[in-house]
């Protein structure tokens, strides 16, 4: 009996102060944890602290090096006066020609060319000279001239290619543009010449235009407010120069042109254009400049153009290849003749066309190839004149081109081009051109 | 005459378009959309004309870039002459009286920071040189922490109804970047004096920062292409002096950072020269985080 009540106490006793550690143990704990965490904290808000201060050195130092290291340099009092000096750049384009049997003429049958379209000079040819001056007028111009030096059979010619004044500040998408320009008619007509893949015109260029279509006007274009590119212009001339002649009043030619574009993803790019022009033409000189041969009438000529180009990521200093493609559609209605020679009538209708495809192989490698193509089917009541003026055609010109050429940098280039025979000039040729740009940096056009 | 109406109608249409609220914000490069985007938030719709595996250099005004342009409010370009060949004939033809020079629309990011490499020969034998001086300033981040702060002010000029929203938000942003100035200092500890041979003249500024030493280039002259002689120079360079590594951007062509890789055994790493030049690389924080984890990989 005794024993059992004495292990009954004892155990007791012993939970009882079993209980008693316990509890001691878990207060020792919860202070031991508590002094851990406040070191802790107190670590992190040090830390804090230091992070705090150094973003604000960091942030002091950067002011300093912006007021001492990295201020921008201070304005000349003193301002060159020469600073205000248009963007000057000077193009040479010479080159070496030769043919496979003399030429002395150029002419295509059903096309009546104009006075400056002819054969290239054989040999070593000084080619066209550019000199390009351009600049912001004030805050609402900018103007731009283009006088060429052209060498002709030991002769200089002096011609004003471009000279014109545009708008910089009509906004809402609009620009005014006003002298003399190249028309907005297709696409290869808008580049000056040096620009061109190949040393010389598309035949179409050449029969329909003689060479490049000058406009003395007014153009005035619309980039509209759409999410993809869309333009739209018209322009008024006053039709003097070739393919339409003579003094007229008013505006002797009107030009229409739309053109879209946009991008595939990184690597293609196209623009697609369509465009029409019309003018006015009196005695528009004809063969050897016969007055029988000239044409007084209208004349227009709807054109079509796409360029398609692909560069991968586009970086099209690596490597890029180029698809362009221009047809042309020419209608004249009037007389061949004059009074004193007689009129007899003329219903002229010619089409044209070219397609090339050039390939930058390598950073400074280019190649390219061309295939041109004109057409006439020109009526008249007096078959006799109109064979008289070589306007009469049974067959289409084709022609075959190619290219190579090497492009040390951004403005040098050096090229040879091949072009086969056409039927009505009986002889291929070749060209070596060299063409080197001095001066400011040219803009890098579509 | 039903037909002409319809015309003009459709035209009109097209012409009149509610204009969005949001900022049109037109940038060159891609690191000033992001910066712009860093600071405008919701606020702003932001255009690069190139990407970040494009050679910023050479860009042709193509129709997509004047259809963007033509409805900026704001155009943010580098500047000093990178843009050169583009962007006056990419202004003339957008016909948007807003981003033309001297306009507040037309943000020029390298007037407002300290070039480097100024001044020089204009001398085209010297390669394509930029007398204004070097503009790749966007790899120092101390330098864009500069831009950001003068971008706000023309942010909240233009768009005064939002100006409170951008004030805070490029504050944000940039007590976030100089926090991140300072982790990437740490990190770029290690590189701090080490020999880089570099594939263009784009780093300098980056170099600049981390007190990296750039002693050669792969392009014998600034954009002329890297030469079969030039390389064998520079792989007696590397023998006679320490190189840590050879960097080229990653729109560059690899084969010539290769071609003396192989030979050298000296690391060629590609970096991302912008955002977007790599998969790891999607906005300012981690164009930088990717471009010192690149670089510390390589001295490691």
């Amino acid at each position: 009996m005794y024993i059992k009540t004495t292990i009954l106490l004892l155990l007791l006793v012993s939970s009882a102060s079993f209980a008693n550690n316990e509890l001691q143990a878990i207060r020792d704990e919860i202070a031991n944890m508590k002094k851990h965490h406040e070191t802790k904290i107190a670590n992190l808000e040090m830390r804090l602290q230091t992070a705090e201060l150094a973003i604000k050195q960091q942030k002091e130092q950067n002011s300093q090096v912006n007021s001492k290291e990295f201020a921008t340099s201070e304005p000349a009092i003193n301002s060159n006066p020469n600073a205000f000096n248009p963007a000057i750049s000077l193009i040479f384009d010479g080159r070496y020609v030769d043919y496979t049997n003399k030429q002395d003429n150029l002419s295509f049958p059903g096309f009546v060319l104009g006075a400056e379209t002819g054969p290239e000079t054989e040999g070593f040819n000084l080619g066209e000279t550019e000199l390009t001056l351009s600049a912001n007028i004030d805050d609402k111009f900018y103007a731009q001239a283009t006088i060429a030096f052209a060498n002709d059979a030991g002769e200089t010619e002096v011609e004003v290619e471009e000279l014109y004044v545009q708008t910089l500040a009509l906004n809402n998408g609009l620009t005014l543009k006003g002298g003399r320009y190249f028309s907005a008619l297709g696409y290869l007509n808008e580049q000056h010449a040096h620009a061109w893949d190949f040393a010389d015109a598309p035949l179409v260029y050449q029969a329909m235009l003689g060479g490049q279509l000058k406009n003395d006007g007014l153009q005035l274009s619309v980039v509209l407010p759409t999410d993809f590119y869309l333009q739209a212009g018209l322009e008024l001339g006053n039709a003097q120069n070739f393919p339409s002649s003579g003094i007229h009043n008013g505006f002797g030619s009107q030009t229409a042109f739309l053109s879209t574009g946009g991008d595939i993803g990184y690597n293609h790019s196209w623009q697609l254009g369509l465009s029409y022009w019309r003018a006015s033409v009196k005695q528009r000189a004809g063969l050897d400049e016969n007055p029988a041969f000239s044409y007084t009438g209208n004349s227009n000529i709807k054109a079509l153009d796409f360029v398609y180009k692909w560069a991968p990521n586009g970086n099209n200093k690596q490597q890029n290849i180029k698809f362009q493609f221009e047809y042309f559609d020419r209608n004249e209605d009037g007389v061949l003749g004059d009074i004193e020679t007689s009129e007899v009538n003329y219903d002229g209708s010619q089409t044209g066309w070219y397609g090339e495809i050039a390939w930058l192989f390598k950073p400074t490698w280019r190649t390219a190839i061309r295939y041109d193509r004109i057409d006439a089917n020109n009526k008249s009541f007096n078959q006799q004149r109109l064979e008289a003026a070589g306007l009469l055609s049974d067959t289409e010109q084709t022609r075959a081109s190619i290219m190579f050429e090497w492009l040390p940098s951004e403005f040098s280039r050096l090229r040879v081009q091949y072009n086969d025979e056409i039927d009505a000039f009986n002889a291929a040729q070749w060209f070596f051109q060299y063409t080197y740009s001095m001066g400011s940096h040219g803009g890098h056009q579509f | 005459m039903k037909k002409l109406q319809l015309i003009i109608i459709t035209i009109l249409a097209l012409y009149t378009q509610p204009s969005v609220a949001k900022l049109n914000i037109f940038t060159c490069e891609p690191e000033w959309a992001a910066l712009a985007n860093e600071i405008g938030g919701n606020k702003v719709k932001a255009f690069s004309a190139t990407h970040g595996k494009q050679d910023p250099h050479y860009i042709q005004a193509r129709p997509s870039l004047i259809a963007k342009i033509r409805k900026a409010d704001l155009l943010i370009c580098t500047g000093a002459e990178l843009e050169i060949g583009w962007l006056p004939l990419l202004l003339r033809k957008s016909a948007n009286k807003d981003i033309q020079p001297g306009e507040k629309g037309y943000f020029i990011t390298t007037s407002f920071v300290k070039l480097l490499d100024k001044g020089g020969i204009a001398d085209r034998s010297r390669g394509d040189v930029h007398t204004s001086g070097n503009p790749h300033i966007h790899a120092d981040p101390r330098r864009l922490a500069q831009v950001a702060e003068k971008l706000s002010v023309v942010m909240q000029q233009l768009d005064p109804n939002n100006a409170d929203y951008y004030q805070q938000n490029s504050q944000l942003f940039l007590d976030k970047w100089h926090e991140a100035i300072i982790v990437w200092q740490t990190q770029a500890e290690v590189l701090k004096g080490r020999k880089i041979i570099a594939h263009h003249k784009s780093w300098i500024y980056l170099a600049n920062w981390l007190n990296l030493e750039i002693i050669a280039y792969l392009e014998p002259k600034p954009g002329v292409a890297p030469t079969t002689s030039h390389l064998s120079s520079l792989l007696k360079t590397s023998e006679s002096q320490q190189v840590d590594m050879i960097i080229y951007a990653a729109y560059q062509n690899p084969k010539s950072a290769k071609w003396l890789e192989k030979r050298s055994k000296i690391a060629a790493i590609e970096l991302p020269f912008t955002i977007g030049g790599n998969k790891q690389t999607d906005d300012l924080f981690s164009f930088f985080d990717d471009t010192i984890k690149r670089l510390v990989g390589a001295v490691k």
